[in-house]
């Protein structure tokens, strides 16, 4: 992908999200306002109630970042935006008037105690869910309640908490299914390329296989080239699922939990691979609880907590940030905290 | 893989040469007919396998689209004079737009929903058919004339096991090719994980539709040629104990296995034949054998024997397991 | 001496080879039976008419072999069960005629089932005796199929016959949507214009259907309804009879011989007082005169079949004792069971007296039955009783 290399760390003004979490105001004014009570005070109601958030937005619905584009130079400055996204399940809000913004070839993660949210998020950020208010961008485009498959289309590739591998095929077409979205061709050519084998579909066919092996080869799956899916052990699947979400050529990877159920030495082996997809230009949301990884892989981090925001920052402010340590230990704790976190 | 394509080939290969020789022992026209029958059902079983067994989604009212398939023959050809092959045609177009418009609302239910719907969806088409009357001969079914291709009159048994035997290999051909390509894959995929399919950006509504689509429209064709060799059609065929007969064949022979559809269908073909000498018992050994089936060969027979051919394998010189796999044609699991 | 020992020698000599006869002359034809082949739906949905047929074709076998066979050969039974599928059916006549060279078909219990193996009979050139209803079957005549049951064109012809003697010609139909009403249904509107009846009226009703009041309502009010006809078979015709009760209709209500059983009285109750139907005169077997030709036929095939299976006898069993009967008739006058002969001999059958009637078969007729083998039945306290 042509997304710029990392930015350094302490990285001029091109990326506005760093700068974002140091004077806790959202780039975006409307969303600052919101964003710093529930209780917000009447706010000009410009066309009737004013209860919902999204009704304040269609002026701006072309994109929300427009105004940030057009004062940043170079190229796109945020790949993901997330904005007051909120998620209700009957009466419980899940997700609650939560803001991200991604920008390219950064590692952003989102952590937070269990039960903070973190799963829905990531659900209504690929489509599973669709939101109860606020929306989603993919670059330039406004996938808010759109199916899941269409995030897929447009950029995001994912993988899951408890790995969604087809355990029917081989590794190599698990992978190869990622790519499907680029071979597809339509009902009725597709149907017909298919089912007869046509010369266009086995040359593309080889394409595919050297694509998706070379792609096991970059997530060191190269020994299982010529397994059966169900034959790989646990944390191979993890693996083959990122092969497959890269298979895709996303935008952005949407990483659940890729180091639960691992080892120390296999999550270590994960961190690495991220690390070096990052270097590829590789944007990625990660979803995680193993802290180390989280602060040794991150540029920025976004604390969830009872759904809602609870911090945003680069990794050594979120850690020393006594919000988030109360979260996760509980005010007795607190006073040592500094040391539990770091660990 | 490599592995799987070289055997595709072996699969096919072994099941022509099985069809050609066939006839050595087809002593007369009794045999003949049931291996005609097991023609038939072995390609309407391949189309629902698709649907079942690689899109994992039921269909019970499978037989409802062969009979429309059956009786648009019947009709076109019999009341407009159409010519059986545009007849055909132009029942499967019929009944692939019928399963398109049904399709759509159907397939959004999951698993005995789905089961209930396309069981109603059947019950509907033979009630329209046994109703129809005037058109249709209502329950005592209509008369259907010859099937002729080009010219060249189908009329005896002979003619027709090679034309039925021939269309086999070429819809065994084209399911392999369907599995084994970027849409085959997607089936697959949301088989396996609808979510995990969604993920890698396939549809999965889109193509339970298509494959929904496909399976009715491979029934229909069988639907056709069936009736025009029996000559007569009733209701019967469209109706519900079709349906579950014809999925009873892909249970059977081993679900997501285009072998298994094929043994399936032969086994459960032929068998009543067998067992027709046992009179009232019959029934009894038919669902004794069918349960002894599925308790010892749980995913069916052809997959079950692969995968014992596969723990035997290193027991027997590979030159052997070879053959043999090329023989079984190597199924793939469920 | 040596005379009486030669002459003594020469007896037993001879006793010894008359003993021996059997076993040495001929032996093809005395251990070589006469197959009678025959696909019936046992099971399935369409079991009510081949349970009976079989049990039938398979007592009557044994008791003509019991009394020494056909030509001085046994009869033999190859039957199949084809459970109400056409296709099996189709199959099992091939099998009949290719596999177990049967010599001839006696089978075939309903239309679907029959017309499947109907081509097959007339390519093979075999003898096939079908024991379905419909017209089609004989209509036009094939020159290898014959058939035994009464048509229901001839039910309807029945009804109109008696709606004439009773000056009435203005009918309301209400049938069901089985294979049988429907049939029925077709063959009376299309019979009706030749006895000068008026159908006025013509309602439907479903298969499952519990209520038939609504369909009867309209056919009160249908101006100048003098009788109704309701084509119908299974448990329909009851409901129709109660619910005809219960609106009070009082126009003569005419059933099917396709509810002619005690099971109809049974489930209509006292409103079944009345109604009439045309039926085989095997339902009033004992009850017919002395005088009626048919009578020994009927009380001797229904104490047989009562006597052995300990079940009500049907109509349908009938069919398959004519069936078999028919066959045994015309090889005997054949002289053989050389096909053509055989055909020959039962497109000539004369006054043959079966269950159905009194057969008289002809070129242009395969089933060979009149209107009077239908008897005109009426509900009368609680039983079946023959119309004067």
């Amino acid at each position: 992908m042509s997304a710029p290399a990392r930015p350094p760390e302490g990285g001029a003004s091109q990326s506005p999200e760093r700068a974002q979490p140091a004077n806790r105001t959202h780039p975006l004014p409307q969303e600052g306002g919101r964003g710093d009570g529930s209780s917000t005070p009447a706010r000009p109601p410009e066309g009737g109630a004013s209860q919902s958030p999204e009704r304040a937005q269609p002026a701006n619905r072309t994109h929300p970042l427009s105004q940030e584009g057009g004062r940043g130079e170079g190229p796109r400055m945020t790949i993901l935006s997330v904005q007051n996204l909120s998620r209700r399940f009957g009466g419980l809000t899940a997700v609650d008037d939560v803001s991200l913004a991604v920008s390219p070839g950064t590692v952003h993660a989102v952590i937070g105690p269990n039960g903070a949210g973190k799963t829905t998020l990531l659900n209504l950020m690929c489509g599973i869910y669709t939101p109860s208010s606020g929306s989603i961008w993919l670059d330039d485009h406004d996938l808010s309640g759109a199916p899941h498959y269409a995030f897929a289309r447009l950029g995001l590739g994912r993988t899951f908490q408890t790995p969604q591998i087809f355990n029917n095929m081989s590794a190599l077409e698990n992978v190869m299914v990622g790519r499907y979205m680029h071979e597809q061709r339509g009902l009725f050519l597709g149907l017909a390329e298919a089912l007869l084998r046509l010369p266009t579909l086995r040359a593309a066919e080889r394409r595919s296989r050297e694509e998706a092996a070379e792609l096991m080869r970059v997530v060191g799956l190269e020994r299982y080239l010529d397994a059966e899916a169900d034959a790989l052990p646990y944390g191979a699947l993890k693996r083959l699922e990122i092969a497959r979400a890269l298979a895709l050529k996303p935008k952005l990877l949407l990483l659940d939990e890729p180091a639960a159920g691992l080892n120390h030495s296999e999550a270590v082996e994960i961190e690495q691979l991220i690390g070096q997809l990052v270097e590829r230009g590789m944007t990625v949301v990660l979803v995680e609880h193993n802290m180390r990884l989280v602060m040794e892989v991150s540029d920025a981090i976004l604390v969830l907590d009872h759904g809602r925001r609870l911090a945003e920052g680069p990794p050594q402010m979120v850690r020393e940030d006594p919000r988030v340590i109360e979260a996760y230990l509980g005010k007795e704790a607190a006073e040592d905290a500094r040391s539990a976190v770091a660990v | 893989m490599s592995h799987y394509r070289s055997s595709r080939h072996h699969g096919l290969i072994a099941l022509a040469a099985i069809i050609a020789l066939l006839p050595l022992v087809l002593s007369n026209k009794y045999f003949y007919d049931v291996a005609i029958l097991i023609g038939f059902n072995a390609i309407v079983c391949i189309g629902l396998n698709l649907l079942i067994g690689y899109a994992g989604q039921i269909s019970l009212g499978h037989a409802g689209f062969f009979g429309l398939g059956a009786y648009a023959s019947a009709i076109l050809t019999g009341n407009y004079g159409w010519p059986p092959v545009i007849a055909a045609l132009a029942g499967m177009a019929g009944v692939g737009s019928l399963a398109f418009l049904a399709g759509r609302p159907i397939l959004k239910l999951k698993g005995h929903y789905l089961a209930m719907a396309t069981l109603g969806l059947g019950i509907i088409i033979s009630l329209v058919i046994v109703n129809q009357d005037r058109l249709t001969g209502g329950p005592d079914g209509i008369t259907v004339g010859p099937f002729s291709v080009l010219g060249f009159a189908l009329e005896n048994e002979r003619a027709w096991y090679w034309f039925i035997g021939g269309l086999l290999l070429l819809t065994v051909w084209l399911s392999q090719n369907l599995i084994d390509s970027p849409m085959g894959r997607a089936l697959r995929a949301l088989h396996s994980s609808e979510v995990g399919a969604q993920a890698a950006g396939i549809n999965a509504a889109a193509h339970k539709l298509q494959i929904f689509v496909l399976s009715a429209t491979f029934a229909a064709g069988a639907g056709s040629l069936a009736a025009h060799y029996s000559g007569f059609i009733t209701p019967a065929k469209a109706g519900f104990i079709h349906s579950v007969e014809l999925v009873t064949m892909v249970v059977l022979g081993g679900m997501a296995s285009i072998y298994g559809a094929v043994v399936g269908a032969a086994v459960l073909t032929l068998l009543p034949q067998i067992l027709t000498v046992l009179k009232d018992y019959e029934m009894v050994v038919l669902g004794a054998v069918m349960m002894a089936t599925m308790i010892f060969l749980p995913r069916g027979l052809v997959p079950s024997l692969a995968a014992l051919c596969e723990r035997w394998r290193d027991l027997l010189p590979p030159s052997l397991v070879l053959r043999l796999e090329a023989l079984i044609g190597r199924g793939r699991k469920p | 001496m040596s005379q009486t020992l030669s002459t003594r020698s020469l007896r037993w000599c001879l006793a010894g080879l008359a003993l021996a006869a059997p076993w040495f002359s001929a032996p093809t034809l005395a251990q070589e039976p006469i197959k009678i082949g025959s696909f019936l739906s046992v099971t399935g949905p369409a079991s009510f008419l081949g349970d009976p047929e079989l049990k039938t074709l398979e007592m009557y076998i044994e008791r003509v072999n019991a009394a020494g066979g056909v030509l001085g050969r046994k009869l033999q039974l190859v039957s199949y069960d084809d459970a109400g599928d056409a296709e099996k059916a189709r199959t099992f006549a091939t099998r009949l005629i290719e596999q177990d060279k049967v010599d001839v078909i006696v089978g075939g219990s309903t239309t679907g089932s029959t017309m499947a193996a109907v081509p097959l009979a007339e390519k093979a050139a075999i003898p096939f005796i079908s024991l379905a209803g419909a017209v089609v079957i004989i209509e036009p005549v094939k020159k290898w199929v014959f058939k035994t049951p009464h048509t229901d064109r001839m039910a309807c012809e029945k009804v109109f016959v008696d709606l004439q003697a009773r000056k009435l010609s203005k009918l309301g139909l209400i049938s069901g949507s089985g294979g049988f009403d429907k049939s029925m249904r077709a063959e009376c509107l299309k019979v009706a214009p030749k006895y000068q009846i008026d159908i006025v009226a013509d309602e439907t009703y479903g298969a499952g259907d519990t209520d038939m009041s609504a369909q009867l309502t309209k056919i009160k009010n249908t101006a100048g309804v003098q009788a109704v006809l309701n084509p119908g078979f299974g448990q329909g015709p009851a409901i129709v009879t109660k619910n005809f009760k219960q609106l009070g209709i009082t126009v003569p209500l005419y059933q099917s011989h396709g509810v002619a059983s005690k099971e109809f009285i049974k489930l209509a109750g006292d409103a079944a007082e009345g109604v009439r139907l045309p039926a085989s005169a095997l339902l009033v077997a004992e009850a017919l005169p002395e005088s009626d030709a048919q009578k020994k036929v009927l009380v001797s095939y229904k104490q047989s079949y009562e006597g052995k299976f300990k079940s009500d006898v049907s109509t349908f069993g009938g069919h398959a004792y004519d069936g078999l009967m028919l066959a045994v008739e015309a090889m005997k006058k054949a002289g053989s069971t050389d096909k053509a002969k055989v055909r020959d001999a039962l497109e000539a059958t004369k006054g043959y007296m079966g269950t159905a009637g009194v057969v008289n078969m002809s070129a242009n007729d395969h089933m060979g039955l009149d209107l009077t083998a239908f008897r005109m039945l009426e509900v009368k306290g609680g039983n079946w009783v023959l119309v004067k």
